[in-house]
């Protein structure tokens, strides 16, 4: 048995130096999935100060019906 | 104290231009009155995600402001009752420019 050698995942917000912000539908939608869940900071690599951040924001976005809460084609 | 608040206002999509400029200024109005009103931005028509009231289509307006704690609830409760307002949120505003700087340049004794 070995592990695979991994790439270790750098936070996107940090490396851009940007904060989430709900107003932005472009980065919103890059970090839910098609049925429009929020993808967990395991996949995205994302940091634990800014996933927090990163919920509140979609969560707000999903309110102003800028993402949906569960995608049109599996409601 | 007063503190900056930013409202995002989604008016019917179906209403014409006139009808949603005069509701805007309305809103304008009732924010130069209670809070100290700043300035509006304009996102257009969109698409919404999902039906609001049977309405596809929604006409996003940003109105940022400064006021007292009280101004949003009172706000609310304007909006609650105009017909042409599909849905509107109103959060405290992050100025992430005006934060103060976290490095301090070290002193003497942390630079040796």
């Amino acid at each position: 048995m070995y592990r695979k050698a991994r790439m270790k995942k750098v936070c996107w917000f940090d490396q851009n130096s940007l904060e989430p912000d709900y107003k932005d539908q472009r980065m919103m939608e890059s970090f839910i999935t098609e049925r429009g869940k929020i993808v967990p900071r395991r996949l995205s690599g994302v940091c634990a100060k800014h996933q927090k951040q990163l919920a509140v924001a979609i969560k707000r976005a999903r309110y102003l019906a800028m993402v949906p809460f569960v995608a049109e084609n599996i409601k | 104290m007063k503190r900056p608040y930013e409202s995002i206002v989604i008016f019917d999509g179906g209403l014409s231009d006139d009808a949603i400029s005069g509701e805007s200024g309305k809103i304008e109005e009732f924010l130069s009155k209670n809070a100290e009103f700043e300035s509006t931005a304009v996102w257009g028509k969109r698409h919404l995600a999902y039906s609001i009231r049977k309405k596809k289509t929604g006409v996003y307006h940003l109105f940022l402001y400064k006021g007292e704690g009280n101004v949003a609830g009172k706000l609310e409760k304007f909006l609650k009752l105009n017909e042409a307002v599909l849905r509107h949120l109103s959060v405290v505003r992050v100025d992430r420019a005006a934060k103060p700087a976290l490095a301090v340049t070290p002193s003497a004794g942390e630079q040796a």
